[in-house]
């Protein structure tokens, strides 16, 4: 049995790690992932002078020529927002732009003056994709933010590229929206689930297995700020256009695809004490943990330490 | 009485047509406007969809919290496999460190 390959490179403001089930085999599945993500970047980047989605959120309310990245990525957005019956809105750029996050998050002042007014989020609905132009119109004054798809929809398309590529299993984590395709070796793809994907082997969470599809972590403990005497972070409930009330401190989930786990994870945040229930009756597995650190598992998430001999 | 003025029906009956020409004109006209509107209108404020409106029986999964008025989450709007999609297997619980981490980012 071969032996597994892993790479890494900076990549969306976080890291990307390209694993392989064939070592041998690492550096097709690496430039495979390395491209997918350049375009993600380039089309999908609200911090990018040059990405598509700047010049679609500067068109004052014009259509705009895209390419087929960005209009599947918006398709994805508008469709995450549809499904969770708008909690997950791509709509929310300028009410997190108010909120202070209007930059790169490196470059975000961690603490400010209070904020003094929310924006009305638009609502998704006044999106309009024209697939067969190929063009992509938003209001003018509304800013599309496809941080709650994108980066998931990157990690879901580079692990098929990378399988294709590589002829062998691949599992991409893209700042911790994890996807897999191909076969997975014996015993499937070990993840670590934990608050934030940077914090190390020994950071306090579960390791599962994954034998495919996508699993997703939200939380509110990073990416956060202050202004005043308010504690924000990145996650912004729509219907007020400021940082979700902080129900869960983080939300895990596995689903078919990651753009479908992070969706369901990110929309657990917003809904609050609702989110256990409607993860159970998606039957989606989900691991949700209080700002107390106890935990709540849903629909077959495994209890830690009960690992089963492959 | 002074005899008829023979032009003056001839002239009567082309102001005549002329505003007819006229009213038709401005109905067309008056029509087309609505419609404009309506179009522009539909474009720029937000629509409610009636099935969108409601979470039936049919629709809400039984555990579901989906709000009222909103669409049942992982409905779709009735497409089939378009909801949310569960993993082939759910997660197993393993030991050790994991090749990756999944957190928030």
């Amino acid at each position: 049995m071969p032996a597994t390959g892993q790479a890494s490179f900076p990549a969306l403001g976080s890291g990307a790690v390209t694993v392989v089930a064939d070592g041998r085999r690492l550096e097709a599945a690496h430039q495979a992932v390395a491209a997918e993500v350049d375009a993600i970047d380039r089309a999908c980047s609200r911090f990018r002078a040059d990405s598509e989605l700047t010049r679609v959120n500067a068109a004052g309310g014009r259509p705009v020529a895209v390419g087929e990245v960005l209009l599947d990525a918006v398709e994805v957005a508008l469709r995450a927002a549809r499904l969770t019956g708008g909690d997950v809105d791509p709509t929310v750029g300028q009410a997190l732009m108010l909120l202070g996050y209007d930059r790169d998050f490196d470059a975000v002042a961690a603490a400010g003056r209070p904020v003094v007014r929310a924006a009305v989020v638009p609502g998704w609905r006044r999106v309009r994709v024209d697939r067969r132009r190929g063009r992509v119109r938003v209001p003018a004054g509304v800013r599309l933010d496809l941080g709650a798809t994108a980066k998931a929809l990157a990690a879901d398309r580079a692990a098929a590229r990378a399988a294709r590529a590589a002829g062998c299993g691949v599992l991409v984590s893209l700042g911790g929206d994890v996807a897999a395709a191909g076969e997975p070796p014996p015993g499937g793809w070990q993840v670590r689930v934990a608050d934030w994907h940077a914090a190390g082997p020994d950071a306090q969470g579960e390791t599962v297995s994954i034998a495919g599809g996508g699993l997703a972590t939200s939380s509110t403990t990073v990416r956060r700020w202050t202004r005043g005497e308010e504690h924000l972070h990145h996650i912004v409930d729509p219907r007020t256009g400021r940082s979700a009330p902080v129900v869960w401190r983080t939300v895990s989930v596995a689903a078919a695809t990651c753009v479908d786990a992070n969706v369901a994870a990110t929309a657990a945040i917003i809904r609050g004490v609702r989110a256990a229930a409607w993860l159970g009756g998606l039957g989606l597995p989900a691991r949700l943990v209080r700002p107390d650190g106890s935990v709540v598992r849903v629909a077959g998430w495994p209890e830690p330490g009960r690992v089963v001999a492959a | 009485m002074p005899p008829p003025d023979p032009g003056a029906a001839g002239r009567r009956d082309t102001g005549l047509r002329q505003l007819s020409r006229l009213t038709r004109w401005v109905l067309a006209g008056a029509l087309a406007l609505t419609g404009a509107l309506s179009a522009i209108a539909a474009h720029a404020f937000p629509g409610r969809g009636t099935a969108a409106g409601r979470v039936t029986p049919s629709t809400a999964r039984a555990g579901s919290s989906a709000r009222a008025g909103s669409p049942a989450a992982g409905a779709d709007d009735g497409t089939t496999g378009g909801g949310l999609q569960a993993p082939a297997s759910a997660p197993s619980a393993a030991s050790g460190s994991g090749a990756v981490t999944s957190g928030g980012s």
